[in-house]
């Protein structure tokens, strides 16, 4: 077996949180393992407040972890005093590539001051390296003296993915990349990854709400609800086999253009808790239609469910027939 | 065919609407648009970001943002000309007659009022209730939109709702007025998945029980197909095709369209790989000559490139502006 690229070992993050005055902290991401290995896609999902974005800069380097380890290429990657040459094995892609780019600045002026300030290329190179880099991304050299704003989403996004790449990564961490996109266009950004992947051998973590742009891109998923993963395991199994409630019900509620088969359909109800009051317990019970008095009492750990290899879930009734039918 | 008992709910006949441009240049958002919905109907209307379908719907209500205004055209409710009415007429429309809901709730309530008595505003201006009946409305229709512990939630202030419940708020102070059509503006777009799902159902429950029209725009054609049974397709400010969603979405007679469920991904199969639609949307004033979406289009030809592609009826109440709709959806030919 490969060794991990990257992994995460009982990461969490807290915030204080102002509540009724006084402040407290709340954890939003919980004690979470996850290792990614050299090529692989990895998809977190989950919904607003569920961690995935918090864990994506907890390895991107831009959120300190309350406790648990961070190991990358066999080394521990800390927080604090990242040298530059591990920072630049992983880059991070935002959601909206019109607040991460400069709106004053060229293309051209985007991409040499990262070769630049890197010193990755000698400065009368810069000009075919930038060309070299939009051409990764299928841009044409032409936009190399345009603005942001005179570019539309789907190019500003590949711009920002140029950018990334300019520094040579191996592990991109993309958060909710395609998400501001029309739909037209966010199938293109969604091949691209995958093509960077089998061109360049890059790594990715793609963190999305969307499960069908998931099932296409990624290779395995972990499902994060409110700071915890309540399921991993490879795509198919995940879609195919789904074994937490909450999955379950995040494939149910998806809007289908051909509505037809899929997993039983299991709803969740309400909202939500809020981090600040977690219920007791497994957090996902309040909203779980098979809820049941142990949920209350002792918060289900991960699991494996399955002879398929590394598919784990946190539910009190992963092993039983209720779930798997 | 047989003509319709009732003249639709809604009209909107050859509506175009003129925005300005930094620049002060005038340019056509929303070209020579008709469609019409029925009461009780449900009727989507897609397109991408820029394509004009949020103008639209704003026109209805006669709300369109500085610099925008309606350029030629008609929109009648129940028959009554909105545009051609003073805005006394009008705001005797909004709220009964028409109300519509927006993507973000939180600048369409008033941060400073208690969700609760913005509920109970809408409900007795509109309907002219005494304050204790509109409270007692304002609480089952937040029961009955499944906000949890209703009575203190309504006691709450807007920021101290999370987003799905202040969506919720807002839909009840729309619904408050019992309009006969509510015009939706991506109103689950910010939400999640799981939220969204319950708000669709709540909407499609509420068209079955009050009769209630709904014009639906989003650029989700999972979620139409969920909610309408008919959908018009906008693109640079054009309707390019119309039709049933069951009709249109499995076999699209327009390019667009074609692209739009090709690149929507399937969750339920890898099967189909991912097709974007080449190039973007063109910017507003600068759309191409001929087929606005020719420099995207697979198919186009020359003939493509210049010349006008009004909507064209295919028969069975669908209608597409390409040229070669026919071969596209795979019909015999028009009017057949």
């Amino acid at each position: 077996m490969t060794a991990p690229l990257l992994s995460l070992r009982q990461v969490s993050v807290t915030f204080a949180s102002r509540h009724g005055g006084g402040r407290i902290k709340v954890r939003a991401v919980d004690n979470v393992s996850l290792e990614v290995k050299p090529r692989e896609i990895v998809g977190i999902v989950g919904e607003s407040g569920s961690g995935k974005s918090t864990l994506a800069r907890v390895i991107a380097g831009l959120v300190e972890p309350a406790a648990g380890e961070l190991v990358f290429d066999s080394a521990d990657l800390p927080f604090r005093k990242r040298p530059v040459a591990l920072r630049r094995r992983i880059q991070m892609v935002f959601q909206d590539p019109y607040s991460s780019l400069d709106p004053r600045m060229t293309v051209r002026q985007q991409l040499a001051e990262v070769l630049s300030v890197h010193r990755l290329v000698a400065p009368r190179a810069i000009e075919a390296a930038s060309s070299a880099l939009l051409e990764q991304v299928h841009l044409p050299a032409s936009i190399l003296d345009a603005r942001p704003r005179q570019m539309s989403g789907g190019q500003r996004q590949r711009v920002a993915i140029a950018r990334s790449l300019a520094v040579q990564p191996d592990l991109l961490v993309a958060d909710e990349p395609v998400s501001a996109l029309d739909v037209s266009v966010q199938a293109g950004i969604v091949r691209l990854f995958a093509e960077l992947r089998r061109k360049l051998g890059l790594t990715l973590v793609f963190i999305a709400h969307d499960l069908a742009v998931v099932r296409h891109l990624c290779d395995r998923v972990a499902v994060m609800y409110m700071g915890r993963i309540v399921e991993t395991g490879a795509t198919d199994a995940i879609f195919l086999a789904p074994c937490h409630p909450y999955t379950r019900a995040l494939l149910a509620a998806i809007p289908r253009l051909r509505p037809a088969g899929g997993a039983a359909q299991l709803p969740a109800t309400g909202e939500p808790p809020s981090l600040v009051r977690l219920p007791s317990g497994c957090r996902f019970r309040t909203r779980c239609p098979l809820a049941f008095a142990t949920c209350a009492e002792t918060e289900p750990g991960l699991v494996s469910v399955s002879d398929q290899e590394w598919h784990l879930a946190a539910c009190h009734l992963a092993a039983s027939a209720e779930l798997t039918n | 065919m047989p003509p319709s008992p009732r003249p639709p709910l809604l009209e909107v006949d050859n509506l175009s609407i003129a925005v300005t441009l930094p620049g002060a240049r005038r340019v056509t958002a929303v070209e020579d648009v008709s469609f019409s919905v029925d009461a009780g109907e449900a009727v989507g209307l897609v397109g991408e970001s820029g394509s004009g379908k949020s103008l639209t719907l704003r026109a209805i209500l006669g709300i369109l943002p500085p610099g925008a205004s309606v350029s030629a055209g008609r929109v009648r409710f129940e028959g009554k000309d909105l545009l051609a009415g003073n805005e006394a007429e009008l705001r005797n429309v909004r709220g009964r007659g028409i109300t519509m809901i927006f993507q973000e709730p939180m600048t369409a309530l008033n941060p400073v009022v208690r969700v609760g008595e913005q509920i109970v505003d809408a409900a007795r201006g509109k309907r002219g209730w005494s304050r204790k009946v509109a409270r007692a409305e304002a609480l089952r229709l937040a029961r009955h939109m499944g906000i949890p512990d209703a009575e203190a939630c309504l006691s709450l202030y807007p920021h101290e709702l999370s987003g799905g419940l202040r969506q919720r708020v807002m839909i009840a102070a729309a619904l408050a007025c019992q309009p006969r059509l509510l015009l939706c503006d991506e109103p689950t777009t910010a939400l999640d998945v799981t939220i969204q799902a319950e708000i669709v159902a709540l909407l499609a429950s509420l068209r079955a029980e009050l009769g209630m029209s709904l014009l639906y725009v989003t650029h989700n054609l999972a979620l139409l197909a969920q909610l309408c049974r008919r959908v018009e397709v906008m693109y640079a400010g054009r309707i390019v095709e119309r039709g049933l969603i069951a009709d249109t979405f499995a076999a699209p007679s327009h390019p667009y369209t074609r692209g739009l469920v090709r690149a929507t991904p399937d969750v339920d199969s890898v099967v189909d790989t991912l097709v974007g639609i080449p190039g973007s949307a063109p910017p507003l004033g600068a759309r191409p000559t001929g087929c606005s979406f020719h420099p995207r289009c697979e198919t186009a030809t020359n003939a493509c490139r210049t010349g006008d592609f009004p909507l064209r009826p295919l028969g069975n109440g669908r209608a597409s502006a390409c040229l070669y709709a026919e071969r596209i959806g795979g019909l015999a030919g028009a009017g057949t």
